[in-house]
């Protein structure tokens, strides 16, 4: 969906899609204490799904009481199909550290694999092991070995849901349906302002991003284009 | 490549391990055809339980429960140990060879000299033989 | 040193000899044998006094002495004389022993020498004595560059050690390690390296990637370690020591960890999982063919040679719970070795071949310790709250590990981990200084 406005060169200023420093999300980031979640989010995964299951001393295998968890986060991961996560093993501390990081390991690929045989697609999961390097709780009692025998599902790319192809789609449906001329003016006039604040004239575009990732999934005119 | 060598020439002249009378004099004694009277069993169980004290070896020397070292004392007239010779051949083997030193110095501690040995056996003493085995390691 | 049969042919005719017992009867005389069957272990009291130097070789003809003096001690086998008894100087000391003086302060050795600094070099002289029978035992001169003084020192160390004991010594070696760092949740992991003394501490990668169980290659010039690599699976890699360069080591599809070098260096035997299990593969360095020699359903880690090559003690729960397992080389065999209580990893093969050393755990606690080959003749050497990762000595005399302390609040504060040392025969426990918290050292081997 090339335009005629493509043809404007200049500095290659890369306005939000240059955005790598997920903590300039801002007033758009994470929502931590507004009791704001979004939807397809880690906050989301973890307080209305669950992020992790738990597994017995010396052990590997999912427990029955354990599947609830990875059924809903299986179902979650459907509902938002450009959501990529791995699955972190862990281990308590009461073990030396290479045979943690296999057992860890083995630990991480159970979930992943119960994950796949609930419907998730294999390349939307990757797995880490840890072993027992990174406790979540720090006392020297069964209270918290308990809690870092565990495999935690992380958000990896796609948290907002939505992924490059929908960001790409939007677009040509607002253009389509008369938002051209609104983004034609905007890019113009800000392209002007910028002249006479910088000197030069800039490539200035409209972008879609996601925050949390910092990345940017869509933009008009598409900055392809400018790229080299 | 470190360079190796000898003891400085001051030295070599000297007959390294034989040591005069510190007194300076010659003494007599012990020269008699009295002293190859035989060691009773208490007195050969003193001698080693003397020496004994003053052995120390490395307990953590690899195959030190199968080594054992002999050796030969030259004696002056008071019990003194005034000279240690292998019984046999000098060791080549680095770790018996260590055993044999540390034997060696066990007779010659000054915390052991002079011998428990009565002034009419010093001559069976030298023909003695204090065999050194660590079997019974470690106090 | 003369023999008894050539003082018996000076004393032949002679009543009396200088003090010596009248020879002429001996060979009358019914000797006996004096069996000595007890012995003590003190260590050798050695006096080493400031090496003798002109000029600037005197200052580090005294910081070498020093460091030779506070090796020794710190092997637990030599018992150094305090400086304030000697009589002899060190200048006259260095010329010619007066055996006399030495002895009578309880010295039975005895180690002299000179620095002389000639150019942008040190060259060090220095001489052994036994102090009793009165003979030089060792002569060796050492040249070097002066920035590496330290390493002059270790090299006498290293021939005092095996002249007087037998056995190689370690001192001329170096010890890498994980330095820690940070809250426990998320600490920083990064490869360190350090004269085996503490000193000359540097640290060899950023923590970025956070880097774990580092093992030495047979020629001291590289490490190989598992790597957390841009947040994938960790890796086996190859660290260059001189250059700094790294490199993953084989083509796994999942993940590599626990890599051990063979003794002839030219291959890596390492852990690879693929789906849920752990085996061990060996890995020829030059042509990057793998070889798997373990399968089967269990976790398989931790794998290491044995001197000669031919066999390797792993980690396996194959039977059910952590053990120790000794197979073949090429990986037929595995006879399990383990059979104390609780449970055993992290197995390390002794360079002397007679020992395998071990952590072992459960009950409430961890302990290190060492066993024969085939399973027999266990002993702990330690015991804590946690410890892991024995590393030998160069010359199996001496283990290393870390120890682990609890934190004392609830946040983590007051934990700690550090480097530790042993004699294998269980005494002489002690701290080995690193400026941030320590873990899996590995022990270079000798680098001369």
């Amino acid at each position: 969906m090339k335009l005629k406005f493509l043809g404007i060169a200049g500095l290659a200023l890369l306005a939000a899609c240059s955005n790598t420093d997920s903590s300039a999300t801002g007033a758009g980031g994470a929502g931590a204490g507004s009791g704001n979640i979004r939807p397809g989010s880690q906050e989301d995964l973890v307080a209305n799904v669950g992020d992790r299951v738990f597994f017995d001393y010396d052990r590997s295998n999912v427990r029955a009481d354990q599947r609830p968890v990875l059924q809903r986060q299986a179902e979650w991961m459907g509902r938002y199909p450009e959501v990529r996560v791995q699955v972190q093993g862990h281990a308590d501390e009461r073990g030396t550290r290479e045979y943690n990081i296999a057992l860890s390991a083995r630990r991480a690929t159970a979930t992943r694999e119960f994950l796949i045989a609930q419907g998730v697609k294999g390349s939307r999961v990757s797995s880490i092991a840890y072993g027992k390097e990174r406790p979540a709780a720090l006392c020297d009692a069964e209270q918290c070995w308990s809690q870092n025998r565990r495999a935690v599902t992380v958000i990896t790319g796609g948290a907002s849901g939505i992924g490059a192809a929908t960001a790409r789609r939007f677009l040509e449906i607002a253009l389509e349906e008369g938002l051209e001329l609104f983004f034609v003016n905007l890019v113009r006039l800000a392209q002007e302002k910028l002249q006479a604040y910088i000197g030069e004239r800039p490539f200035v575009s409209v972008a879609l991003t996601d925050f949390d990732e910092g990345r940017c999934l869509a933009a008009w005119p598409d900055r392809e284009v400018y790229r080299g | 490549m470190p360079a190796t060598f000898g003891p400085p020439s001051s030295l070599v002249m000297r007959a390294p391990t034989a040591r005069p009378n510190p007194s300076g004099a010659p003494r007599q004694g012990g020269g008699s055809p009295t002293g190859t009277a035989a060691l009773t069993q208490g007195e050969i169980r003193g001698l080693a339980d003397q020496v004994a004290e003053c052995w120390n070896v490395d307990a953590g020397m690899l195959g030190l429960q199968e080594i054992t070292v002999e050796l030969r004392v030259q004696l002056d007239g008071q019990g003194n140990v005034r000279n240690v010779v292998p019984a046999g051949n000098m060791p080549n083997d680095p770790r018996v060879r260590s055993v044999f030193e540390s034997a060696r110095r066990a007779l010659l501690s000054p915390s052991c000299n002079p011998l428990k040995v009565p002034a009419d056996k010093l001559q069976t003493v030298m023909a003695s033989t204090f065999r050194f085995s660590p079997r019974g390691l470690v106090r | 040193m003369t023999t008894r049969r050539s003082l018996l042919l000076g004393a032949a005719g002679a009543v009396t000899v200088s003090g010596l017992a009248g020879a002429p009867d001996a060979a009358f005389a019914q000797g006996a044998v004096i069996d000595i069957t007890r012995a003590r272990t003190n260590p050798i009291p050695i006096a080493i006094p400031d090496f003798a130097g002109a000029g600037d070789g005197q200052r580090y003809g005294r910081d070498i002495a020093r460091v030779v003096q506070d090796n020794l001690r710190n092997s637990g086998l030599f018992r150094p004389v305090a400086r304030q008894a000697f009589i002899q100087t060190p200048e006259a000391a260095a010329q010619t022993p007066r055996f006399q003086d030495w002895r009578v302060i309880g010295a039975q050795a005895l180690a002299t020498g000179r620095a002389d600094l000639q150019g942008g070099n040190l060259r060090v002289e220095f001489r052994l004595w036994d102090v009793l029978p009165e003979n030089q035992l060792q002569g060796t001169a050492f040249t070097a560059p002066i920035g590496n003084w330290r390493r002059i020192a270790h090299l006498i160390s290293d021939v005092i050690y095996e002249r007087l004991l037998g056995e190689k010594g370690y001192f001329d070696t170096r010890v890498v390690y994980i330095a820690e760092s940070g809250p426990r949740d998320r600490r920083l992991r990064r490869l360190a390296i350090m004269d085996q003394d503490g000193e000359n501490n540097a640290f060899l990668t950023d923590g970025r990637e956070a880097a774990l169980t580092p093992r030495f290659h047979p020629s001291a010039d590289r490490v190989a370690f598992m790597s957390y690599q841009n947040r994938q699976q960790p890796r086996v890699v190859l660290f260059d020591l001189n250059t700094r360069n790294q490199q993953v080591l084989g083509n796994f599809p999942g993940m590599t960890l626990s890599p051990r070098f063979s003794p002839d260096g030219r291959s890596v035997v390492l852990s690879a999982t693929r789906g849920g299990d752990a085996n061990i593969f060996v890995v020829d360095l030059a042509s990057r063919r793998e070889r798997q020699l373990t399968s089967g359903g269990g976790l398989d880690v931790s794998p290491c040679y044995s001197p000669d090559g031919t066999q390797i003690v792993f980690n396996s729960d194959r039977g059910g719970d952590q053990q120790l397992y000794v197979m073949d080389a090429n990986g037929g065999g595995a006879k399990r070795i383990s059979f104390g209580r609780g449970r055993y990893a992290t197995p390390v093969w002794s360079p002397r071949g007679d020992l395998i050393a071990f952590t072992r755990f459960g009950g409430g606690g961890f302990a290190i310790g060492v066993m024969r080959p085939d399973g027999s003749g266990e002993r702990i050497l330690s015991e804590g709250w946690q410890m892991e990762a024995p590393t030998f000595a160069p010359n199996g005399r001496v283990l290393m590990f870390y120890r682990e302390t609890r934190a004392t609040d609830a946040r983590g504060g007051g934990y700690s981990a550090k480097l530790v040392s042993i004699d294998i025969a269980g005494f002489n426990e002690r701290p080995i200084p690193t400026p941030t918290d320590a873990t899996d050292p590995t022990w270079s081997p000798l680098l001369s």
